[in-house]
């Protein structure tokens, strides 16, 4: 198997695997239920099976010859660190409150994608941050998560 | 009714009214702009507000922040790929490349004017007509709620992009998600996790915010900054915003045809501003001599989008106001704070209110103007975001990403939902499966499988209750158009270049 068809499988099998996973899933943890139950999802999934093995065919057919499209613009370490920050940061707004955790979350981001300048490394996290207090707090009055800090 | 109308317009140029429906703009278009906010948010935490205001104060207030919310949410789907509202999710599909080729002032130019006419346009018919009309929506049962959903559902064949098979992978996918919380007739969870906020519905906020926003943030975090161009001499340009309005003027037929698909299916109740955008969007697609050129930042494509979702709140006023049913969780809003006025909207509201309930419509007409100027202020700052670095533009939508998913429903667990669908959003573009079919299945598959429900409860079984009404016969036959035009169309020309 060659770099390019490789990367054309990478590409490609990704969603049909997931939705296979999923459909398998879903129906053998419903199995139990009345068809008055799950007679609709269970047509979705047999329509899902059919479309499934059509696309399979097709990746499969295709995989030596196809020609994989440069995505030039997705660096798989900016979409980890997106990730991961992301789920640091929903684990920490219980503990540490919105505010507090959002500078935090941003001042680390903005240091990651290396934003050279200081004066923006603190003024653009305070200034959100005050800006989301007005809005979210005192304006929208919407009552977000606080924390230790504030 | 001539009289009311005259009394409605004398009250509403008065300086407490003119200075409630500006407020009540400026509160929309802030609301709507923040991916997650909506006008229901943005009304529901005016109500105590509302209290100091008159009853006609309050209602007028409500229709300005409802008609803003809908131009807003099309700021940051322009700019950054954001629906800010989920009606303005099929304004990402056509402004965003707009945005990105270095024209984010036309695409606000457009959206501008689009979302004024539909306002205006859908309002001053409501105002003619609003006793028929209601009466005719409300004729819409179980039945014809099916029908109506089918119908969303058919849109997704003209915005499948170019493989069908991954199209309605991606539509079947949605389905299967909705049909993942509690069965409609037994209550009996279906795959939950055991998560109790799965057993009502899959909330789509989440979804939508997730596949278009978070999807992009991948994408954009590579990227110096959105704007793929290197002439920015036209970003922030007050003559391109002006440009962006004459195009959409130079397009009535659209603008007309997408403002009175929202109004109808406004009038609906329960039927939403998404559907009615997707709707107007694969019609405008449809009637296209060009439907190829859709999603590569066509100006048809915002404009369907925009004047539809302007037009939906003219729409949902008017089951509010005559039968005293909302139509859309904003007037649900509305209705509860006219009830703490001590007014019960419906048919009493209509014959004791008469000139309150048209100086609400005639509001929204006049809120339209008031959106144009704050447009035409502002606009020219809005686009400049295209511009700004994405290294410090990324973390911040990324915050106010997670915080809009955390504001819909005050669940944390709406925001791993989030994540769940932005890392699925990733894969699907890698394979070039759709998001707008997926987006429909969600919304679509619980009303879908809900009115079947109903429809077989009422018919004991039988299945042609959903075929054998006058309006399902019509409808259905809209659906047939809707999927089958293009092949009649190339058979009806062929026909007549043979002969």
């Amino acid at each position: 198997m060659n770099f390019n068809t490789k990367r054309f499988l990478l590409r490609e099998l990704p969603v049909p695997v997931f939705v296979a996973i999923f459909s398998a899933v879903y129906f053998f943890s419903t199995k139990k239920h009345d068809f008055s139950v799950t007679g609709y999802p269970y047509v979705v999934i047999g329509v899902i099976q059919i479309l499934l093995i059509l696309i399979l065919r097709n990746v499969f057919r295709n995989a030596e010859s196809s020609d994989c499209k440069n995505e030039k613009d997705l660096r798989i370490p900016n979409v980890l660190a997106l990730i991961l920050s992301a789920l640091c940061y929903l684990i920490l707004i219980p503990r540490l409150g919105y505010y507090a955790s959002t500078l935090l979350l941003l001042v680390i981001l903005m240091v990651f994608f290396k934003v050279r300048s200081s004066l923006f490394l603190f003024a653009v996290p305070i200034g959100y941050v005050a800006l989301s207090y007005i809005v979210f707090r005192i304006f929208l009055r919407v009552p977000l998560p606080e924390g230790i800090l504030f | 009714m001539i009289e009311n109308i005259t009394s409605a317009f004398i009250s509403l140029f008065s300086p407490e009214m003119l200075f409630l429906m500006f407020c009540g703009m400026v509160i929309g278009i802030i609301a709507g702009a923040l991916p997650g906010f909506s006008s229901t948010n943005a009304c529901a935490v005016m109500i105590p507000v509302t209290l100091l205001m008159s009853p006609a104060g309050a209602l007028v207030f409500f229709a300005s922040v409802y008609n803003g919310a809908q131009y807003g949410g099309s700021i940051p789907a322009i700019l950054v790929n954001t629906p800010g509202t989920p009606g303005a999710g099929a304004t990402t599909l056509d402004g965003f490349p707009m945005a990105r080729a270095g024209f984010p002032d036309r695409a606000l130019g457009i959206s501008l004017m689009a979302s004024c006419i539909g306002a205006m346009l859908s309002s001053v018919i409501v105002l003619l007509a609003i006793n028929p009309i209601a009466r005719f929506a409300f004729k819409f049962g179980p039945p014809e709620m099916f029908v109506i959903a089918i119908l969303g559902l058919s849109i997704i064949a003209s915005v499948i992009g170019a493989d069908i098979k991954k199209g309605l992978l991606s539509g079947m996918l949605g389905l299967l998600i909705a049909a993942m919380v509690a069965d409609p007739s037994s209550g009996i969870p279906r795959l939950t996790f055991g998560f109790l906020e799965l057993y009502d519905t899959v909330p789509f906020v989440p979804a939508v915010i997730g596949l278009f926003a978070v999807t992009e943030l991948f994408y954009l975090a590579g990227k110096e900054r959105i704007a793929d161009t290197e002439d920015t001499s036209k970003i922030g340009n007050f003559g391109e915003i002006l440009k962006g309005m004459k195009i959409a003027l130079q397009k009535p037929a659209v603008t007309i045809k997408s403002s009175l698909i929202g109004l109808f299916i406004g009038a609906i109740p329960g039927a939403g501003t998404t559907i009615a955008t997707f709707v107007s969007y694969g019609e405008a697609k449809k009637s296209s001599k060009e439907p190829e050129k859709f999603g590569t930042g066509i100006p048809e494509g915002i404009i369907a989008s925009e004047a539809a979702n302007n037009g939906v709140t003219s729409g949902a006023l008017i089951p509010m106001l005559v039968l005293g049913v909302p139509g859309s969780g904003t007037t649900a809003i509305m209705l509860a704070a006219l009830m703490l006025h001590g007014i019960r909207p419906g048919p009493e509201l209509m014959m004791n209110f008469a000139p309150m309930a048209y100086m609400v419509l005639l509001s929204l007409a006049f809120t339209g103007i008031i959106m144009l100027l704050l447009g035409l202020l502002l606009g020219k700052y809005f686009a400049k975001v295209v511009l700004v670095p994405n290294n410090i533009l990324v973390p911040i939508i990324l915050v106010l990403c997670i915080i809009g998913a955390f504001a819909y429903r005050n669940a944390f667990f709406d925001t791993y939902l989030l994540l769940v669908f932005g890392v699925l959003g990733l894969f699907m573009r890698l394979g070039e499966y759709p998001f707008i079919p997926m987006i429909l299945g969600i919304i679509l598959g619980p009303m879908a499988e809900a009115n079947l429900y109903r429809s077989l409860q009422m018919s004991g079984g039988d299945v042609s209750i959903l075929f054998f009404r006058p309006i399902t016969l019509v409808l259905w036959a809209i659906v047939f158009l809707s999927i089958f035009r293009p092949f009649i169309k190339k058979t009806v020309r062929a026909l007549f270049t043979k002969s």
